[in-house]
């Protein structure tokens, strides 16, 4: 009676584990009287409301609704009022690809907010295309989801500095500390491979005599991984690098962050780390994120000091009593863009709305305005990079000294290399899976 | 000491065992005895109370149990011993004996367990699931015995056995209703249960066709008629 | 590598090890004798993992962290036991894809609760002074807090051992897990029993959240982070072994410490998991230290 009955038993048991991982957990929609307008259009949003990501989500969630409380406020979208529709995907693919489905088929949604991670929208992209749905995608950020040609979707804009900027911007960030060993550790997929690849790239380019120390097999764990994170920071411990560089995010840096404290008090003065963060992790860390970071970060309001910025937080903390992370910041920018173009266009024909996105401007919170270019739908939003300090009682949690805003026009993709991206030109032996812009002959020329 | 009265068991919709009337004395045998399937086993789990469709009353040494679970029936003084020669396979010899041990006037302890069984000394601290049939068989009787048992209820003890075993082990449970305890052995081996029995009921079909007196049921008509000899 | 290295990798993966095998524990004990794989094991942990948080962050790192385990350990076995007199109870006799949906459920539940009370950010709290500091072997620095759960572990494992092996409440579990009828039979309230085997799980899930919350997020999702890895370990430790569980959480965190650190074996270190786990599966069903049901 064993062996059947007990292997279902245990294959029932990972079977529904999995399943567990990916649970849905129900929707939520803003609601308020209805007023004077025409009538509701919802925009959609699957979000990491638990999971790996759920600091993200959580966050995007109550960003967006105060976005749609404003649009709402100054008469909403072409006269109707704008609910969200937000589905929790656990951090999960196939939950995000079933939620857009859903918010597309069932909700009738007008436009969608870009999910958290890379690998969720490079499963949500078809199918808003698919359905001439346009995505406003503030979060995940690999530069392949607007220019592989399998990935390129027409109603994809991206206003989140992706991987190439980002990338590009960490590389010069690291080859400022004049670092000469350098440890790399990231996420397992498609953006941690795409952001690790660009640092990798720019760095050979600003610091040509730094090394990496550990082999490039091992600069990758799984995503999502297990919680201790002994192997790496025993890793680091042994290769004795001066610095490390991280794409790990969220739940993951912390808990790298608080294992590696445990194991010696002085990690992060031994082993200066440079690494992706947001406000979410400084605040859910607070006097425990460590002093002396090479931070970039992609929005973080305190560098990005504007009265418009200011009233924002201090709006969203009136509402929900946090601070606004970056991701928040992102992607009110995002619901913003829709509503102006929307209302530009007279309409909510996903054409229509486009021509009014791509090519022009927007005014943002973080203080400028960007533009979204035809070439790559890509906004050329900046990003900002500092170290951390105490903010002095300012705020729960360290800020970034001498912190820098770099210009999105000096990080963004040149529209050479997004032409050869898009015509294969950057593969090996003709594998469009090795896609890397390093492969570009403009990248490798100049 | 056990008596039963207006027994019935259903399976669902189905009516397996019909007012099923019992009585056995202190220091008496009864042998059940029926063909495969005459509800036997099932009458035996009746009365200690495995089976929830089982309805009517059981009483032991004077006190009505029959609203009580298996495990306050056991304590009250009834012993089951299954068939099968069952035990607890991954527990030691010593641990299936404690497991229902529990004092009682009959003084049944690990050392006289022991003595009865002396073998099972020897194998003490082995798994019961290495035991042959012959030994786990003693253990499970040994195991009913150190419950301090009013009465005992055995299901197909010989089965399974070696002859020569069988024959002790019969002898043994003649010799135990000398204790005091009353004895219900439900058996397919009449020759041997008959050796020892004071009475036989014979089964058929969930009812008890016939008692008889022990000496009266070997060679009579009954036994031909019901187990077919 | 190094001598030095060997050892820093080696202790890496024990603690990797202790922290699966605290959170397995109770769900392979569970499984031993009830036959009912819990999916809210994770959830129990996660409670228990923020209650700790609350009370020692209100009452301070040292005294708040001892006395919120304490706490956490008692609250998840009231838990535990209102649970399975309410719930697990009526699906024993069901089959294995109801007790999974059922226990599931729970698990629903549970993540609802927390979320409720505790929110979506997450929460830390600093290990207790006694435990906080690192040690310095050959050059490397090993954390204590590392060291404290690795003792645990081991503490944990030393009293489930003497439990099931050393008093009569083991010994009944143990025989429940071969043959509850017969117990039943013997004089042994199985019911009861079942009650105690599902809270003494629940304290180890407890246990497991407590001792884990210094050292990483405590999050709304830390139920389902572990789950997996936790039924790879059993599955090759053994079902209900708790000598199994300890050298399945031994194998897996190893493996993943040295693993992920060689290049050549990095792509592969957490498949290997669960390749080891199929090939116990289709070899030893039963596990490497677990034994094959009787034929009853």
């Amino acid at each position: 009676m064993i062996s059947n009955s007990t292997r279902r038993t245990w294959w029932a048991g990972a079977a529904a584990a999995i399943a567990l991982v990916a649970a849905a957990c129900g929707g939520g929609s803003t609601s308020s009287s209805p007023g004077s307008f025409k009538g509701t259009i919802r925009i959609g949003y699957s979000g990491a409301l638990t999971g790996q990501s759920q600091l993200y989500g959580h966050a995007i969630s109550q960003s967006i609704k105060l976005a749609a409380d404003d649009i709402n406020s100054k008469g909403g979208i072409n006269s109707y009022k704008v609910e969200t529709d937000v589905l929790d995907d656990g951090t999960t693919v196939d939950k995000a690809a079933a939620n857009t489905r859903q918010l597309i088929l069932q909700d009738n949604v007008k436009a969608l907010i870009g999910s958290v991670n890379s690998a969720q929208c490079q499963a949500e992209s078809p199918i808003a295309k698919q359905n001439k749905v346009i995505t406003l995608d503030a979060t995940c950020n690999s530069y392949q989801l607007t220019t592989e040609p399998d990935l390129i979707n027409p109603y994809w804009v991206s206003v989140v500095p992706n991987t190439y900027m980002e990338g590009t911007a960490a590389g010069q960030l690291a080859a400022k500390t004049g670092a000469k060993k350098i440890f790399v550790v990231s996420p397992k997929y498609l953006f941690g491979v795409s952001e690790t690849n660009a640092f990798v790239a720019s760095l050979k380019k600003a610091a040509p005599s730094a090394t990496i120390v550990n082999a490039p097999e091992t600069w990758y764990v799984p995503y999502p991984t297990n919680p201790r994170w002994d192997s790496t920071i025993n890793a680091i411990q042994a290769a004795h690098p001066d610095l490390v560089y991280s794409n790990i995010f969220a739940a993951d840096q912390v808990n790298f962050i608080t294992q590696a404290l445990q194991v010696d008090p002085e990690f992060f003065k031994k082993f200066p780390m440079t690494t992706l963060s947001s406000v979410d992790e400084l605040n859910t860390l607070k006097s425990k994120y460590p002093l002396g970071m090479h931070l970039y970060m992609r929005a973080p309001f305190f560098a990005l000091t504007n009265s418009r910025m200011t009233d924002f937080v201090n709006r969203y903390r009136a509402k929900y009593s946090e601070y606004p992370s970056d991701w928040a910041v992102m992607d009110y920018d995002a619901m913003q863009v829709y509503a102006q173009a929307a209302n530009a266009a007279k309409s909510f024909d996903s054409d229509k709305v486009r021509d009014q996105i791509v090519g022009h401007s927007f005014s943002s919170l973080r203080g400028y305005s960007f533009k979204i270019r035809k070439e790559d739908q890509q906004a050329n939003v900046g990003e900002t990079i500092g170290t951390t300090a105490d903010s002095g009682g300012k705020y729960p949690f360290p800020t970034l000294s001498g912190s820098t805003n770099l210009r999105g026009d000096d990080l963004i993709m040149p529209t050479e290399l997004v032409s050869e991206l898009k015509a294969g030109k950057c593969e090996k032996n003709n594998d469009p899976t090795t896609t890397d812009f390093a492969l570009c002959p403009s990248w490798k020329k100049g | 000491m056990l008596d039963v009265a207006g027994l019935n068991v259903r399976y669902g919709k189905s009516h397996v065992i019909f007012d099923l009337e019992l009585h056995v004395a202190g220091g008496e045998l009864l042998a059940l005895l029926g063909r495969n399937g005459a509800g036997k086993t099932t009458t035996l789990m009746g009365i200690v109370g495995l089976l929830p469709g089982a309805s009517g009353r059981v009483e032991v040494a004077g006190r009505d149990v029959s609203r009580w679970p298996a495990y306050r029936r056991a304590r009250s003084g009834i012993a089951y011993v299954p068939s099968g020669a069952r035990c607890f396979p991954n527990l030691t010899v010593v641990e299936n004996l404690e497991i229902a041990s529990a004092d009682g006037e009959a003084g049944w302890n690990r050392e006289r367990v022991f003595e009865l069984f002396p073998k099972l000394e020897g194998l003490r601290g082995n798994l019961a699931g290495g035991l042959s049939g012959g030994e786990r068989q003693m253990l499970a009787v040994g195991r009913a015995l150190m419950s301090n048992p009013k009465v005992m209820l055995l299901d197909e003890p010989t089965e399974g056995l070696a002859p020569v075993v069988v024959h002790s082990l019969i002898e043994l449970v003649g010799q135990l209703k000398q204790t005091g305890v009353a004895i219900l052995l439900a058996e397919q081996n009449h020759q041997m249960a008959l050796r020892v029995a004071d009475r036989a009921a014979f089964m058929e079909k969930g009812m008890i066709a016939e008692q008889l007196p022990a000496a009266q049921a070997r060679g009579s008509e009954v036994l031909n008629r019901i187990l077919g000899i | 590598m190094s001598p030095g290295q060997l050892l820093l990798f080696a202790v890496g993966g024990l603690a990797t090890a202790a922290y699966l095998f605290i959170v397995t524990a109770g769900l392979s004990l569970v499984f031993g004798a009830l036959r009912i794989i819990n999916m809210a094991h994770g959830s129990l942990y996660m409670i228990a993992a923020f209650v700790t948080v609350v009370v020692a962050n209100r009452l301070g790192a040292s005294f708040g962290f001892w006395t919120g385990l304490l706490l956490a350990v008692m609250l998840t076995g009231v838990i535990g036991a209102v649970i399975e007199i309410l719930v697990l109870r009526r699906i024993y006799k069901e089959e294995h894809l109801v007790q999974l949906l059922g226990t599931y459920a729970l698990s629903l539940v549970a993540a609802g609760a927390v979320r409720l009370f505790f929110g979506a950010s997450y929460r830390t709290v600093r290990p207790p002074d006694i435990v906080s500091g690192s040690l310095n072997i050959g050059g490397f620095r090993y954390s204590g807090y590392a060291v404290f759960m690795i003792a645990s572990a081991v503490l944990i494992a030393i009293g489930v051992y003497l439990l099931l092996y050393r008093t009569a409440l083991g010994r009944n579990i143990r025989a429940a897990v071969s043959d509850p009828e017969l117990l039943n039979v013997s004089g042994v309230n199985v019911s009861r029993l079942y009650t105690t085997v599902f809270v003494i799980g629940a304290g180890l899930a407890a246990l497991g959240g407590a001792i884990v919350a210094p050292s990483q997020a405590v999050g709304a999702s830390m139920d389902t982070d572990v789950l997996v890895l936790a039924f790879a370990i059993s599955v090759i430790g053994g079902l209900g072994s708790i000598v199994g569980t300890a050298v399945g959480a031994l194998i897996v965190g190893e493996v993943i410490s040295f693993g992920l650190n060689n290049q050549y074996t990095n792509q592969f270190a957490i498949a290997f998991v669960f390749i080891i786990m199929a090939a116990v599966l289709t070899v030893r069903p039963w596990g490497l230290f677990g034994r094959p049901e009787q034929e009853l």
